[in-house]
């Protein structure tokens, strides 16, 4: 690393000084290619309990690099995002934005317009009522000319899709919209750096896509990228990625380096893109795509075996639908000038016992679905029968479908607002009048089935829960009715691997206890991994429903409604394609691998 | 039946791009316009009067090119309350001027006087308009423009420590979040509802207040978090309060805003020069004397 | 009066809440007394939270 500066070599007179300083900073500038910074970076949040985010971060970045920053909750990635613009000073250390030290109060407004940031909630970034006013909002501060701040809107809207939406307001775009728009309000300031801070962690997989688009383009542009992200898949399409643990650098090298090493990965709580992942049961070197792998699997013997069939489980066929949705059609705001048709005639039916998946792109009109399987939304047209329950009379008793059905809505951690835990997970079964020790005991099945003891969390503030806890005891609150029917929206959504995997867990624990399991997921793995039938529904409407094996056979079918299928059922679609003996309708790794003839 | 679909009710910081004339007034024009209609309103006494501004009202809402009934709409909470006030004042007499007033229906305590019935008219119709010209305000300018024209508008008071700018931007933050806000708070209701809460409305005060504050807390809560995250992107996108910005949205006067002046400030000296008081008290004598 | 980026964030939420509260029938205590749309106890609320700021 280039030390250029020397800063007691320039002493003199009081002129030479400041010429001094401009000189040693143009130096600076043209003789390092690194245009940001960090040395010995240490943070410590404070506070009642101090905590050290940071522990020594040395870290260069050249102008023009794609960096992608990975690491376990907790191991300092948006803390150490967050020391680049100036947002955080460091305790100890120093950081440089080309050449100019952060903690340089002068020179914040330039570092500001050098890196520009888009963060992970959508809504918290966006200020004004009308999109391009927000996009215009970030040039404004920095008093870019007047006449210059439209082409810089349209330019920015441009390069992200947006234009057309430029009269929108905020709050009736997509999340994916949403974000699209905070990166063109971050672009339209022209920095040199943009920093994405889990930007894509709230979007589905079309969402996703997009904004990988945008930034691949940006990054052919010349902007350095630098982005924080739980998903690996992400991280593949970098040029560099670096893992933090516990506030230090863990590992720093290209993506193929680092998934080599899966094992030190695993112990840091991270996975591998399920490329990497599959090449590594079969025993192949490492593999970030899948045309790596198909060459490495044909490099390294013939195409060999007799297709094999997949052990079906013989899915007996549905006795009776605990739910039935008939001809279900539900509009909003009906009568005024914004009505829109959510559900139209969408038919929908959950066999006792059965876990259901519910996909659908946003729009598609799944959040609707839900909402009536527990009457709260009314049928307005059609009918709605949940176990002897008619929704479509309103004398229907609702708290009693709300007995029978729990609903868990995105982000449940938001609602809990008792001050302790217990209370919180007791609030349902209070309110439908159980006896105090009747409550207790539900509490007490519904905590530990969530992995959260009883003993150790019912007296916790709720405020004190980490995310994954306080996901797990909004859970907690809605399994302590003990519905027969559990409809959860997105259980997993925003979660890190480790968090998802064990909600999972829990969801398929309850399923296995004779809970129905009704999920939403834009995560199609998830969707294999615990729903045996799939309803997939686009614009209102019911596009296909079937087993789930036969729904993740059409991926043509699904793609035309902006759905996918598992990774691993892509992976083995293509490997069909190249001509490899793999059955149609494998959707998981072990089966891919037998299939393989590799074990 | 619940009805969980708060956007409905909120009729304020909703923005619709008709294009309207209206809609291409310049802010400030706007702005002066309404204050100082709705001053006039709040001043006038006379009950005609007021009736006259609110026809003007929706006159102004009709050449907006917006609905009507969507714009009233937003009046129905509040109706509730406003019936209550107005039956009271009607029968018990509670008016501004004692004098010439005959009463024409008597009974124990109960009075119903001319001088009640005008004032209840006033009440009505001044809520009434007042509502939809803060809302006409909105529906025919982006926020943006309107927290521009409040800025140049509060731009002289800076001398005395106003701080313009900022209060522009609050008030920006405030409307922009208003929907957002709505939609946090259903999914809110619908939660507690889903979890057995029972959410009518009309149960006794108690109860609804304690309602009110299961649904408030973590509003409340979320809404501190946001507070870091959207500071934490002001200040990243640059924004360190008033001082050196430049502006997206330009303000050009031009003939149709001075034609909409001379316009408002006619209306407004027709509004306080016209006889509208002995109208008044000769129609409430007449219904005084049959 | 110079106000912070956080004071002018906190203001305009605390605002945006306010106006729903009011313009919801979620504002409303009780049929009496019907003056203001938001009664005071829960407008004290926000303010003390507000206060509660680092």
């Amino acid at each position: 690393m280039d030390r250029i500066r020397d800063r007691d070599g320039f002493k003199g007179t009081s002129l030479a000084a400041p010429l001094a300083c401009l000189g040693r900073e143009a130096f600076c500038v043209a003789m390092t290619e690194s245009l940001i910074r960090v040395e010995n970076l240490h943070y410590i949040y404070s506070g009642a309990s101090p905590v050290e985010a940071l522990g020594g971060i040395d870290l260069t970045i050249r102008a023009g690099e794609y960096v992608a920053i990975v690491g376990a909750n907790g191991s300092g990635k948006s803390t150490l995002a967050r020391h680049l613009n100036a947002l955080l000073l460091p305790t100890r250390g120093d950081v440089w934005i080309a050449c100019a030290n952060t903690r340089d109060e002068k020179r914040r407004r330039d570092i500001r317009a050098t890196v520009q940031m888009v963060f992970q909630h959508p809504d918290s970034q966006l200020v004004a009522a009308v999109v391009e006013e927000d996009v215009a909002f970030g040039p404004e501060n920095f008093g870019v000319p007047e006449n210059e701040l439209p082409p810089r809107v349209r330019a920015a809207l441009d390069q992200v899709g947006m234009w057309a939406c430029r009269q929108r307001t905020p709050h009736l775009l997509s999340a994916g919209q949403k974000q699209r728009v905070a990166i063109a309000g971050a672009m339209a300031v022209q920095p040199r750096v943009l920093v994405l801070d889990e930007a894509t962690a709230m979007l589905d997989p079309a969402g996703r896509a997009v904004v990988l688009d945008v930034l691949r383009a940006l990054h052919h542009q010349g902007t350095t990228i630098i982005t924080i992200t739980h998903e690996m898949e992400e991280a593949v399409e970098a040029e560099r990625v670096i893992v933090l643990s516990e506030g230090r650098v863990a590992m720093d090298d290209t993506p193929r380096r680092v998934f080599t090493r899966a094992d030190e990965l695993c112990a840091l709580d991270l996975d591998v893109p399920p490329v990497a992942a599959l090449a590594r049961r079969l025993g192949l070197p490492v593999c970030l795509t899948t045309e790596e792998l198909c060459a490495a699997l044909t490099a390294r013997g013939p195409r060999v075996g007799a297709p094999s069939r997949i052990n079906k489980v013989r899915v007996s066929e549905p006795q009776e639908s605990i739910i039935r949705v008939e001809q279900l059609t539900h509009s909003y705001l009906r009568g005024l000038p914004l009505e829109t048709r959510a559900l139209d005639r969408v038919d929908f039916n959950v066999p006792s016992g059965a876990a259901m998946g519910l996909i659908g792109s946003t729009g598609s009109g799944k959040s609707t679905l839900m909402q009536h399987l527990n009457g709260l939304l009314r049928p307005q047209s059609g009918r709605v029968v949940v176990g002897q329950y008619d929704l479509t009379n309103p004398a229907t008793d609702v708290r009693a479908v709300r007995r029978m059905v729990g609903l868990v809505f995105q982000q449940p951690e938001d609602q809990l607002f008792e001050q302790y835990v217990g209370d919180d997970v007791a609030f349902g079964p209070r309110q439908f009048g159980f006896a105090k020790e009747e409550v207790r005991e539900r509490v007490r099945w519904a905590m530990e089935s969530v992995g959260l003891g009883f003993d150790a969390f019912k007296n916790r503030l709720t405020n004190t829960l980490s995310g994954g806890e306080r996901r797990r005891a909004a859970l907690a609150g809605v399994f302590a009715v003990r519905p027969q029917v559990l409809v959860a929206d997105e259980p997993t959504a925003g979660l890190d691997p480790r968090t998802r995997a064990e909600v999972l867990g829990i969801l398929q624990r309850l399923h296995a206890e004779g809970t129905t399991p009704v999920i939403t997921s834009h995560r199609m793995d998830d969707i294999a991994a615990l729903c045996c039938r799939i309803t997939a529904l686009d614009g209102g409407r019911v596009v296909a429903a079937g087993t789930r094996r036969e729904i993740f056979s059409q991926p043509d079918l699904l793609q035309a409604h902006g759905l996918d299928i598992p990774p691993v059922a892509r992976i083995a679609q293509e490997l069909r394609a190249q001509g490899w003996p793999i059955p149609s309708g494998v959707l998981f790794a072990d089966e891919l691998v037998a299939a393989l003839g590799a074990e | 039946m619940e009805d969980f679909e708060l956007l409905r009710h909120v009729t304020i910081g909703q923005y619709f791009p008709t294009g309207s004339p209206l809609h291409r007034l310049d802010p400030r024009v706007k702005i002066i316009g309404v204050v100082a209609l709705v001053g006039t309103l709040v001043t006038l006494q006379s009950a005609s009067g007021v009736l006259i501004g609110l026809v003007i009202t929706f006159a102004l809402i009709a050449l907006a090119r917006v609905d009507v009934q969507f714009a009233l709409g937003g009046l129905a909470p509040a109706l509730q309350i406003l019936v209550f006030l107005a039956v009271l004042q009607l029968v018990f007499g509670w008016s501004a001027r004692v004098t010439n007033c005959h009463s024409l229906w008597s009974f124990w305590l109960l009075n119903v006087t001319t001088c009640s019935i005008q004032a209840v008219v006033v009440l009505l119709a001044r809520f009434a308009a007042l509502f939809l010209l803060t809302g006409l305000l909105t529906f025919t300018s982006t926020l943006s423009e309107l927290a521009r024209g409040i800025e140049w508008l509060l731009r002289p008071f800076q001398r005395v420590g106003v701080p313009a700018d900022e209060l522009a931007m609050v008030f920006t933050i405030a409307l922009r979040f208003v929907p957002t806000l709505a939609l946090e708070m259903e999914k809110l209701l619908k939660a507690q509802a889903a979890r057995g809460a029972n959410i009518q409305s009309g149960s006794n005060p108690v109860a609804r207040t304690r309602q009110l504050l299961q649904v408030l807390v973590p509003l409340f809560i979320n809404t501190l978090r946001r507070s870091d995250d959207l500071t934490a992107a002001l200040e990243a996108r640059g924004y360190t309060g008033g001082a050196g910005r430049t502006y997206y949205i330009r303000l050009h006067f031009q003939r149709a805003d001075v034609v909409a002046l001379l316009v408002v400030a006619a209306l407004i000296l027709g509004l306080f020069a016209l006889p509208f008081g002995m109208f008044d008290q000769s129609v409430l004598n007449m219904l005084a004397t049959k | 009066m110079k106000l912070t980026v956080r004071q002018i964030v906190v203001a305009g939420l605390l605002g945006a809440i306010a106006i729903l509260l009011g313009a919801t029938r979620l504002g409303f205590i009780g049929p009496f007394p019907p003056l203001l749309p938001v009664s005071a106890t829960i407008m004290h609320v926000p303010a003390a939270m507000g206060e509660t700021d680092r």
